[in-house]
């Protein structure tokens, strides 16, 4: 980790597709937040928190797709719709791409375990002889993955990560990582996790003092200079840096701040950018408040106490592979449009550590957003730059 | 873009043919069959029952206990890739584990009513991953993959780029499965499995022009992969290069075969490119070859498209007549056998395979080892969704072998 990779060609924000609880693309996300951002200070009694997982709402995925498939899981629903609007958001005309040249990173925790669940049931019930072959086909956790290849002709690098709650960074990073290195035009990144609410109710139940989990899904189009210039599209701005690590095994907040700063100052280094550079920071939050990984997100910000930060995390819910690209999808519109989606402050004083301080819904600041997220096994920071 | 050598430095094996690599190699050179009747839990009626168990194994070993009969396997194979890797390393050691069904059972535990087995925040993959890390007190990045029965490859894929990219210096590209009724009721159902036929009992014979299904088989294999530098700094032997790699999805179907082989010919290409090797450079292929009736024609198709009529000097083979199909493990198990290959200069047969389809117009190693110059190998992995993933290895030092020891 001594240099920083060098970076022939820029990588580029091209199109954006999130499907959460609260809105259905990203500039609706955004204003929803502020219009709920009712903390204002740092006063954790005034928080409005969801007391039940965060579903989405009912929606037809014929609006989204024209392709009629007779069995989806939740999560392949959910993942197909955000994608599709990723897509349709970058303007990607099929004649203009290779589909050779264009991939998927993908990135989900759960699985498809409702579909799991139905085969589960079906061979208790019937008996491993007439365990159905569609059930079990659309249970595999690369199921998804494989669908989003189908629909939208991504035959180039394909990935899919079923890591923690952070594994959305890692498929950031993945596509990065192939772009730069010149295996792909344009990759779809992203991640969903969909179950139904009754398993979510129960998962969550076992560990009360999490945020309620959510279902959710957020994909970004990222895409090479050349690959957006030839074509005419447009470019919301640039992923200039993805890094994911390791914690090296710390359980202190102390120690995982550490690394967490680590990938910090990897990530600005990575994008050429220095700390006065960032004009907001978007949080994955940890899905417990009160976690060693809450104070160390604090700890490893205190140098960024000035500048505005956003989570969407309390208002989604912890939606586990969607976290990271969800942020990153927030901060990429804020750096495109040049505002701060929301004023929101998440997080009071946590033993005698301030650990968020309150954003001011003003003009971004910056040329730059940090995207960060930290989990007992891993940490991550991304950087996005205005055009 | 690097150009960091990433080197192979040390391997472990858990299969149906022993623990170990050393079993494992010599059960390849034998030409040993590792399969048989199924007995970690009943049939419930599935004609299939022909499948490769790790026999003789200590799953309850008090430092597993908590892990998935997957993942024990895993955490065996991961201990003897990292012999002799010093403990003042693993701080950043990166793990990257890629398995079709990871916990399965754990998982169906907790959909039957039961408690979730991992974090509230995690996931059942991700979760065991971390927890394999952390008892190899790895603390760098942990990756999980899952591609079906492309993972194995696709861990040793995205080691490779995260080290050369500089996330790394070192890590484990650790493919792993298990057998469970689960996922045996749902394998059963698609139909590709090896069933007896005109008096003959069930068996894989890859290529052959009778074979009719694969069998499924558990373990896992790991390959400990590092920067040359970090290697040579350390003292350790280098075993080979991971040269190149490429993974893509055909993009045509979730279950049906890609008959024309064009997205395996495409991962293929990908690997070469990666490794900057011609067809021509390439001196033996370990084939994916599951014996299935579509799968070996469709790769014999993609191997003709990518060599051409270099092809036709190009021994291939394929391991899963003695080891069946490892689903996760079986890329990693095939990149052990390869790395083998290199070192060694032998080429193991391709088990079961009698009567070579006259569909399947590739050069197979039939009936005994075959000694070979080997400076360059690629293996083939490909699994259900369409996910390929094809990965080059060279000798350390770039020449063919030629002592057939």
């Amino acid at each position: 980790m001594e240099e920083a990779p060098v970076h022939p060609d820029r990588v580029y924000v091209s199109g954006m597709g999130v499907l959460t609880g609260l809105a259905d693309n990203v500039e609706d996300l955004a204003r929803v937040l502020a219009e709920r951002s009712i903390v204002r200070r740092t006063d954790r009694t005034q928080r409005e928190l969801p007391r039940r997982p965060l579903l989405l709402p009912p929606f037809d995925l014929a609006d989204f797709l024209e392709t009629r498939r007779p069995y989806l899981d939740t999560q392949s629903r959910c993942a197909l719709a955000a994608a599709a609007m990723a897509l349709d958001n970058a303007a990607v005309e099929p004649d203009e791409v290779d589909p050779l040249l264009c991939g998927l990173h993908y990135a989900n925790s759960l699985g498809n375990l409702d579909t799991l669940e139905a085969f589960r049931r079906a061979v208790d019930e019937k008996g491993m002889r007439l365990a159905s072959p569609v059930l079990f086909s659309h249970a595999y956790p690369n199921t998804t993955a494989s669908l989003l290849a189908i629909e939208f002709a991504l035959a180039g690098v394909h990935q899919n990560v079923c890591g923690g709650r952070l594994c959305g960074a890692q498929a950031l990073q993945g596509a990065l990582m192939a772009l730069d290195a010149g295996q792909a035009d344009m990759i779809l990144a992203g991640g969903a996790d969909a179950v139904a609410p009754e398993l979510l109710e129960r998962m969550w139940q076992g560990a009360p003092g999490n945020l309620p989990p959510g279902q959710a899904a957020a994909f970004l189009v990222l895409e090479t200079q050349d690959s957006v210039e030839r074509r005419e599209g447009y470019a919301f701005c640039e992923l200039a840096s993805v890094v994911c690590m390791g914690t090296g095994g710390a359980a202190t907040a102390a120690g995982m701040a550490e690394a967490l700063e680590a990938a910090v100052d990897a990530a600005i280094a990575e994008a050429a950018m220095w700390d006065g550079d960032v004009g907001l920071v978007a949080c994955c939050g940890a899905p417990a408040e009160d976690s060693p990984a809450a104070q160390a997100e604090g700890l490893a910000l205190r140098r960024f106490s000035q500048v505005p930060k956003v989570g969407a995390a309390p208002f989604v819910g912890n939606v586990f592979a969607a976290s990271f690209p969800l942020e990153c999808a927030l901060a990429a519109e804020a750096v495109s449009s040049g505002r701060v989606p929301a004023d929101v402050v998440l997080w009071g004083e946590k033993g005698g550590v301030e650990v968020w301080v309150e954003g001011r819904p003003e003009p971004l600041l910056g040329g730059a957003a940090l995207v960060v997220g930290c989990s007992p096994e891993e940490v991550a920071a991304a950087v996005l730059v205005a055009m | 873009m690097t150009t960091t050598r990433v080197c192979v430095t040390g391997m472990g094996a858990v299969c149906c043919l022993g623990v170990g690599v050393d079993a494992l190699w010599e059960g390849l050179r034998r030409g040993a069959c590792g399969l048989g009747p199924l007995t970690r839990f009943a049939l419930g009626g599935v004609p299939y029952g022909l499948a490769g168990q790790v026999e003789g194994f200590d799953t309850e070993a008090d430092e597993s206990r908590g892990l998935s009969r997957g993942a024990r396997f895993a955490l065996r194979a991961c201990r003897e890739a990292l012999a002799g890797f010093p403990q003042e390393c693993r701080r950043r050691l990166a793990v990257v584990t890629g398995s079709n069904f990871g916990p399965q059972e754990a998982i169906v535990s907790l959909l039957a009513g039961g408690e979730a087995p991992w974090p509230a925040a995690s996931g059942p993959f991700g979760a065991e991953a971390a927890a394999l890390a952390g008892r190899l007190d790895a603390g760098g990045l942990v990756a999980s993959l899952s591609l079906s029965c492309a993972s194995g490859n696709a861990a040793i894929a995205h080691l490779l780029e995260l080290i050369r990219y500089g996330r790394a210096e070192a890590g484990l590209a650790c493919g792993y499965d298990s057998l469970d009724r689960f996922s045996w009721a749902g394998l059963s159902a698609l139909r590709v499995m090896a069933a007896p036929r005109g008096g003959r009992p069930a068996g894989v014979r890859p290529f052959d022009r009778a074979r009719n299904g694969t069998a499924f088989s558990e373990g896992a294999g790991c390959l400990l992969l590092e920067t040359e530098e970090h290697a040579r700094e350390r003292g350790a032997a280098i075993l080979a290069v991971v040269a190149g790699a490429g993974v893509n999805n055909n993009a045509c179907h979730l279950t049906h075969s890609d008959e024309e082989g064009s997205g395996l010919a495409h991962a293929m290409q990908m690997a070469l490119d990666d490794a900057g090797l011609e067809p021509s450079d390439v001196d033996h292929v370990n084939a994916h070859g599951t014996a299935t009736k579509l799968n070996d024609v469709a790769e014999a198709r993609a191997l003709a498209a990518v060599f051409d009529d270099a092809l036709a000097g190009i021994p291939v083979t394929s391991i899963k007549g003695s080891i069946g199909h490892a689903m996760g493990a079986a890329g990693s198990l095939e990149a052990i056998a390869c790395v083998r290959t290199l070192t060694r200069g032998i080429i193991p047969p391709t088990v079961g395979l009698e009567t070579r389809d006259p569909d399947c117009a590739v050069d197979v190693v039939q009936g005994a080892v075959r000694r070979a110059d080997v400076s360059a190998v690629l293996n083939n992995a490909a699994g259900i969704g369409g996910a390929n993933a094809a990965v080059v290895f060279r000798r350390a030092d770039g020449h063919r072998n030629g002592e057939g020891k």
